[in-house]
């Protein structure tokens, strides 16, 4: 009898640690802001799919571009048609690591960076991205900033517009996770 | 992880095709685009004179205009348009609605996207042949389908069964084969873009006439309207520079009256203007 419990709580721990090691994202908001002399352009996407594992701190995040939202319908179209060319390369992709160990069992707010492959439009760009980690219970809140250059990825600003887009783009994002099940 | 990310990346990709077209018109033929939601699309359409008519002397007719139509266009919501215009022709003031009941998804669930067309033109014009005894004899209607589909980002093309009915005709007889002038005609519209760089395309539309009327008519010609031209896109504006062998513009007046053909240098050079206002918060 006794075993029988001791393989049984074990069997139930080992589970418990494996089902918290893989989170999936439940509520995502990345945002970006261009400020240029003539025009301020915002945009958020709320469709944002991530994935992070504990046991080996990786950090996956999938970006379907074309879920950007706009306020003004035409820069909307003019960004998915024009500069992202969102047919040809429909998502933007994070791939990489947390460099800290952390504990993620105690609640808390905690500095943070991640390392890794940053691809938009189709271009790769090796980038490590400051932010904190809040851990809330079973939630894991990801929360960073960090600048896009238009030029590293290839993104081609004709000279008609070029006061009404920045050459650089503040991005924020936020994410929250809860264990995958 | 690479398992996940083709999880994620399956999950994604179901969103409502941007941009078949970059407006909502092609040459004659209307696109299936609709103004957006608080939107206000302020056109200038243009049609110079025929290139055969007077050659040189009209300088190929930019001297001469067949057409010239003036129109708002006003987004309800992303799916709904409502519009007034004024065209030279006919002194025709037309009142419009474009309504999207399916638009293209990029998971092709929603394989192509579905826009009703439905337009009233009044005349207002002086009747020295009296053929408006009454207000309801100036009206006539345009009914059209829209049915078009984006092949990735630099293919899209539609078909357009079109419909047109005057409340008043003369009715006249093809002496060929004896056929009447009918009110009611109906049109088989079809055109494409065809993307060349970022922001500039090349658009065709057609239209084929049903009409028994039409067919070898000698007394009076007709021919169908043909259109092609080039699309440049700026920001801001977009604009058309087109040939064509429609004098009108609205399908109420190139449809019915097109007497000019391709062949006869009955080309028109004219032009499409389209600029995009924002009209409040979204």
């Amino acid at each position: 009898m006794k075993t029988i419990l001791a393989i049984l709580s074990f069997s139930m721990v080992t589970f418990s640690i494996s089902a918290q090691d893989l989170y999936a994202v439940t509520e995502s908001e990345i945002q970006f802001y261009s400020d240029s002399p003539l025009e301020k352009i915002e945009a958020i996407n709320k469709k944002t799919k991530s994935f992070f594992k504990i046991s080996t701190k990786t950090l996956m995040f999938v970006i379907p571009v074309i879920s950007f939202k706009f306020e003004k319908p035409l820069m909307e179209e003019h960004f998915n048609e024009n500069y992202l060319e969102t047919e040809k390369f429909p998502t933007a992709k994070f791939s990489g690591t947390i460099n800290e160990e952390l504990d993620y069992t105690k609640n808390g707010t905690y500095d943070a960076s991640a390392t890794g492959k940053l691809t938009i439009h189709g271009v790769e760009q090796e980038r490590s991205i400051n932010g904190t980690i809040t851990v809330k219970d079973s939630q894991l809140i990801f929360e960073g900033k960090f600048q896009i250059k238009l030029k590293d990825h290839d993104i081609d600003i004709p000279s008609i517009v070029v006061k009404n887009i920045a050459e650089v783009v503040d991005v924020t994002a936020k994410l929250v996770y809860e264990p995958k099940k | 992880m690479d398992m996940l990310e083709a999880e994620a990346t399956e999950e994604l990709g179901n969103e409502k095709v941007q941009a078949t077209f970059k407006t909502q018109r092609l040459i004659n033929l209307h696109s299936n685009e609709t103004v957006k939601k608080k939107t206000l699309d302020f056109r200038v359409t243009h049609r110079f004179g025929s290139v055969g008519l007077y050659k040189a002397h009209d300088l190929f007719g930019m001297d001469n205009v067949n057409d010239i139509r003036i129109s708002f266009d006003y987004g309800i919501t992303d799916y709904l348009q409502v519009g007034i215009a004024r065209s030279k022709r006919q002194e025709l003031i037309d009142g419009s609605f474009k309504f999207r009941p399916f638009t293209q998804t990029t998971n092709n669930k929603v394989p192509v996207s579905i826009v009703l067309l439905g337009q009233v033109g009044f005349t207002p014009q002086k009747d020295p042949d009296s053929l408006y005894l009454k207000t309801a004899h100036r009206f006539n209607y345009t009914y059209q389908l829209i049915i078009a589909r984006k092949f990735g980002p630099r293919i899209s093309l539609e078909i357009a069964p079109t419909l047109t009915h005057r409340n008043i005709i003369r009715r006249y007889v093809n002496p060929e084969n004896g056929a009447e002038e009918q009110n009611t005609m109906f049109a088989l519209g079809a055109g494409g873009r065809f993307k060349i760089t970022q922001r500039t395309a090349i658009l065709i539309d057609y239209f084929y006439v049903f009409s028994k009327y039409r067919q070898n008519n000698t007394t009076t010609p007709f021919y169908n309207p043909l259109g092609i031209g080039v699309e440049i896109e700026t920001g801001g504006h977009v604009f058309h520079l087109v040939a064509t062998n429609a004098a009108g513009i609205v399908a109420g007046n190139y449809l019915p009256y097109n007497n000019e053909s391709w062949r006869g240098l009955g080309i028109k050079a004219g032009f499409n203007i389209s600029r995009v206002f924002n009209v409040g918060k979204r």
